[in-house]
């Protein structure tokens, strides 16, 4: 095999690797084509990788380090013996000397950790140090111990000793004791309290199991409070690794697991999940049996088992538990968070009520719950505690991302310093040019580390840290001055922010930056230099990102017309030329401008098409625009035309690309869903679903956005069920990644609330249209065009839902939002202040 | 022996850590020579005549670098000495066995004048999986690297990556393939036996 076939391999092999086992063979077949040698090939290479085989047993392997033997000492506390095993750590019952008392000892499998890591693990066992309750297993103390292999590496393993309990799970000591009902009740209303305790102080557990409830004589003690996240946040991986490879370890806790935990949404487990796996464990605790049946099933089964079956009610499997036991524990096992009881107070006080004989809180009005919990006001203070938690996951999740990053960065160093190097050979001036770069490089990691100390703005009042808070700290201290010292580091800081803006979909926050390097580039080369035009041109591409189309054009305008001047930046020009013509034409197109817009952009594409030749990437993608301003101007049959030029150009020369999918799914809805071919619209969907699930991954933006695309096909088809699943998906997936993309959930959510209310699912539609108006005003502002739209939505749903009052209030509202966004006269406004007036 | 730290292995660590790549072609024939003396001297010692591979590089380790040096960058070097050391030994001793079996003498093993250690690898056809691995290096140079220190020196992922100044999730990522790819070739390749 050579080079060029083995890399082909390997990408049709990784591809493949990364669907779900069922859909590989399929997926090389159609990769491989014609080419059956291949084809069996890789197959072979897929069906071996399950299996072990020779690699898997290194020639200078350590046996010792495989299978640990009992230590005698670890930090300083003497081993006794070996409590449990798990796949991420071993417990140990140690004695410690000072002060004197048996506990248990948690040693991590770790293998080689980050420092930033082990700062991170220590801080964690801090905060959990802190939960002092009689219902919870005390933490007394963290380490690190180290020992080095014989290859000579120098492994840490983090440990933490913790309050030494030796009871009985909680199922089987109801069982040994025979437990009544009554009894049953009061030991679940202790363990709701342990467990309310731990979130007023931020923690919530994630891996609440029977195992990890003990009862003692004095009462329950709930074990391992916040190791779930320990375990995470030490790990280098992000959260999505430990699902995959520890799934072996998952299956044994995944009866207790929320379907928002099962579905992939780390961020969105809150604690409402704890209180779930509190309503199974008393399921099992009065039926003797776990509510879903998973023995046996492949885990993902299991998993689609626990979020879409329901479970046999209680009162159903036994008469004698009919009334408030079947209730409550119902309630605490609602599939959607919103529905079940806001906090483990809430579910303890309803246990007491029962006991005590007085009507409880879960039989009130669901509509009214729902509406209460979505409006979240109670929520305030589990919020503020639980800061600490999300912005100790931001954290984890920022890094994995920065990684990549820095590790860029730290190769430019690296290059940086050969340069120095090799420059001292050479002429003084060139090594002093070198040695400037270095020091430049450092200067900016040192930045970016600066800001990833960062500390939690203002922890007391819950607010979330997230990556754009870290981008917009990062903006503020460049705006204040702080590198103007250096402004070529400036610049390159500046050039990064805006494109990770840009690439979060925040455009509005990426143009101050790319304003500030025109400027700079102007004063620095002169109007005339290529560099200038270039940032010149990226910020006429921002700006109408972020909307502002007046300045776009303007700016627009100036890069064409210094691209035409014979005077001007002439190298490579003309392609540029041809871009800032397209840009130009888009801008002008979103004004309105149709006419003007279509002859920009028709003289641009024919210009790249004649330059580049048809098979070209650029030109597919003048066509992809000329394509959008022909539709936007209704001549569908011209816009099919230039899609059927640029699609199959696309696909032969940038398969599964960003811009191939999103023309794809533009082409499905121009062409095919407003035709009315919907069952064909369905089919395009689907196959360019596959491949952007293959080549971006699901959680990419652009794959979101055409599951959108697909989902309002699948409710044009009358199938709004399966439409709205599929939005609940991407909604599950983009919270699970948020921090990455945020202007993608609200997108989403609003058009899931358009299907809840075409299935006449009003209350969940009016508690989604909350959050996504709530999202698009953190992230676009209060006077913005989406902003507007989910206002509407809540609105519209006011009415539908019969409350005429908070809707005139709520359009009154946005008939002000819309004159300063549109103006007075705008036919929104106009028609927003007349629903007003209704 | 020399003192550790200042002996020729450290020096020549330090100075292919420092990227000379003179001194890392240096080290292998020190690795290599210290490997077959050591296999020698163990044998010597009535170990029943097989060694593991494992405990073979330690020791050589030891010796000539010791206990105390701290420095990845020119360990790993020493590892991807010790790798391609440990690969020569392997297949040259699979082809002496092969050798004195297609002579159809095997049991004159013993009175060979060069008695060779046999050490014992888990994996039975050596050659076979050295004519995959060439394939592979012929064709993706870093991924025979990769082979090399996941599994000649038999680090971890972690320490590969290390080694290598890449993220562990790259090297996990890249190591599934190219388990695949060789234990696929090896199932493919017809064994000398």
């Amino acid at each position: 095999m050579d080079t060029t076939q083995l890399r082909l391999a390997e990408d049709v092999f990784q591809r493949a690797m990364d669907l779900p086992p069922d859909d590989r063979a399929a997926f090389v077949c159609n990769e491989c084509g014609p080419d059956d040698s291949l084809r069996r090939f890789i197959q072979e290479m897929i069906d071996s990788a399950d299996g072990s085989g020779p690699l898997d047993t290194p020639i200078f392997a350590d046996p010792e380090v495989e299978g640990q033997p009992v230590p005698h000492r670890i930090g300083g506390y003497e081993i006794v013996g070996v409590i449990g095993e798990g796949g991420m750590s071993i417990v140990y019952e140690a004695r410690q000397a000072n002060p004197e008392r048996t506990v248990a000892l948690k040693v991590m499998r770790q293998g080689v950790l980050s420092r930033e890591a082990l700062r991170r693990f220590q801080h964690e066992i801090q905060v959990l140090g802190r939960l002092k309750h009689p219902g919870i297993a005390t933490i007394y103390g963290a380490s690190v111990s180290e020992f080095v292999t014989p290859g000579g590496f120098r492994i840490t393993q983090p440990f933490f000793a913790m309050e030494l309990v030796r009871g009985l799970p909680v199922t089987a000591f109801a069982r040994e004791r025979k437990l009544t009902n009554r009894q049953k009740l009061t030991l679940m209303a202790a363990i709701g309290d342990a467990v309310q305790y731990a979130h007023q102080h931020g923690v919530i557990h994630r891996d609440l199991k029977p195992a990890n409830i003990l009862v003692e004589e004095s009462g329950p003690k709930v074990l391992d409070f916040g190791v779930a996240r320990v375990i995470a946040v030490g790990k280098e991986a992000g959260p999505e690794v430990s699902m995959n490879t520890e799934s072996g370890r998952i299956i044994g806790t995944l009866a207790y697991m929320s379907p928002e935990q099962l579905s992939g949404d780390v961020e969105a487990t809150d604690t409402r999940s704890d209180v779930y796996a509190l309503g199974v464990i008393m399921y099992e605790l009065f039926a003797g049996r776990l509510p879903h049946h998973i023995d046996g099933a492949a885990l993902p089964e299991a998993a689609r088992r626990i979020r879409e079956d329901h479970p046999t009610r209680l009162g159903t499997l036994d008469r004698e538990l009919r009334g408030d036991i079947d209730t409550i524990t119902a309630r605490a096992m609602e599939k959607t968070p919103p529905r079940r009881y806001g906090s483990a107070a809430e579910l303890s006080a309803d246990l007491r009520r029962s006991l005590g004989g007085q009507p409880i809180e879960a039989r009130r009005d669901s509509a009214v719950y729902v509406l209460r919990t979505t409006i979240g006001r109670h929520r305030g203070w589990v919020a503020a505690g639980a800061a600490t938690v999300i912005a100790l996951s931001v954290f984890a999740a920022y890094e994995s991302l920065e990684a990549a990053r820095f590790e860029r960065l730290s190769v430019q160093s690296l290059a940086a310093r050969s340069a120095a190097q090799e420059a001292e050979g050479r002429s003084a001036e060139n090594a002093a040019l070198a040695r400037t770069e270095a020091a430049n490089a450092t200067l900016v990691s040192a930045f970016l580390k600066g800001i990833i100390d960062l500390k939690n703005p203002n922890p007391s009042e819950g607010y979330e840290l997230t990556l754009t808070d870290v981008l917009d700290a990062a903006s503020v201290r460049l705006d204040n001055g702080e590198l103007a010292g250096n402004p070529q580091v400036e610049a390159e800081i500046r050039a990064t922010l805006a494109e990770t803006y840009n690439n979060l979909n925040l455009p509005s926050a990426s143009v101050r930056h790319a304003e500030w390097l025109v400027e700079h580039e102007r004063r620095r080369a002169g109007e005339q230099s290529e560099t200038y035009w270039n940032r010149l041109f990226t910020l006429g591409n921002t700006l109408i990102e972020a909307n502002q189309l007046q300045r776009a054009e303007e700016t627009l305008r100036r890069a064409v017309s210094l691209a035409r001047d014979p005077d001007g930046p002439a190298k490579g020009g003309q392609r540029d030329l041809d871009g800032a013509m397209i840009l130009l034409g888009n801008a002008l197109m979103r004004q309105g401008r149709a006419e003007e817009a279509l002859e920009w952009t028709r003289d641009a594409a024919a210009s790249t098409v004649r330059r580049k030749g048809e098979d070209h990437f650029d030109s597919a993608f003048a066509r992809f625009e000329l394509a959008g301003v022909y539709r936007s101007v209704r001549r569908l049959d011209d816009a099919e035309a230039m899609y059927a030029l640029a699609i199959p150009v696309f696909d032969r020369v940038s398969p599964g690309s960003v811009t191939t999918v999103r023309c794809r799914s533009t082409y499905a809805r121009d062409c095919l869903t407003n035709r009315g071919k919907l069952s064909e619209s369905e089919a395009y969907l689907r196959e360019t679903d596959a491949i952007a699930s293959a080549s971006l991954g699901v959680d990419h933006p652009e794959t979101l956005s055409l599951r959108r695309n697909l989902a309002s096909v699948l409710s044009k088809l009358g199938r709004t069920e399966e439409a709205i699943a599929m939005l609940r998906q991407s909604l599950g997936v983009c919270r699970a990644v948020r921090n990455w993309m945020p202007a993608s959930e609200p997108a989403i959510s609003l058009e899931l609330v358009m299907q809840l209310r075409a299935a006449a699912q009003l209350d969940e539609a009016f508690a989604v249209a909350g959050q996504s108006l709530e999202r698009f005003e953190r992230i676009r502002g209060r006077v913005d065009a989406d902003t507007l739209r989910a206002l509407e939505c809540v609105g519209l749903l006011l009415r539908e839902r019969g409350q005429p009052e908070s809707a005139k209030t709520v359009y009154i509202d946005l008939a002000a939002r819309s004159q300063a966004l549109y103006g007075r006269d705008h036919e929104k406004t106009v028609a927003w202040r007349a629903e007003a007036a209704r | 022996m020399t003192e550790p730290n200042t002996g020729p292995a450290t020096r020549l660590m330090r100075e292919a850590a420092a990227g000379d790549p003179r001194a890392a072609d240096q080290l292998l024939p020190l690795v290599y020579h210290e490997l077959r003396s050591l296999a020698r001297a163990q044998l010597g010692r009535a170990h029943g005549g097989t060694l593991q591979a494992t405990a073979l590089v330690h020791e050589v380790y030891l010796k000539l670098v010791g206990r105390e040096a701290d420095d990845w960058n020119g360990r790993s070097h020493f590892f991807g000495a010790a790798a391609n050391a440990m690969r020569q030994i392997l297949v040259d001793q699979a082809r002496r066995k092969a050798a004195i079996k297609h002579g159809g003498g095997s049991e004159r093993r013993e009175f060979h004048d060069d008695l060779e250690p046999e050490i014992v690898a888990p994996v039975t056809d050596v050659l076979g999986l050295d004519v995959a691995i060439r394939e592979l290096e012929a064709a993706d140079p870093r991924k025979g690297q990769i082979v090399m220190l996941r599994y000649f020196a038999g680090l971890t992922v972690e320490e590969t990556a290390l080694a290598m100044g890449v993220s562990t999730p790259t090297i996990n990522r890249e190591w599934r393939f190219i388990r695949s790819f060789l234990h696929t070739r090896l199932k493919n390749a017809i064994p000398d036996e």
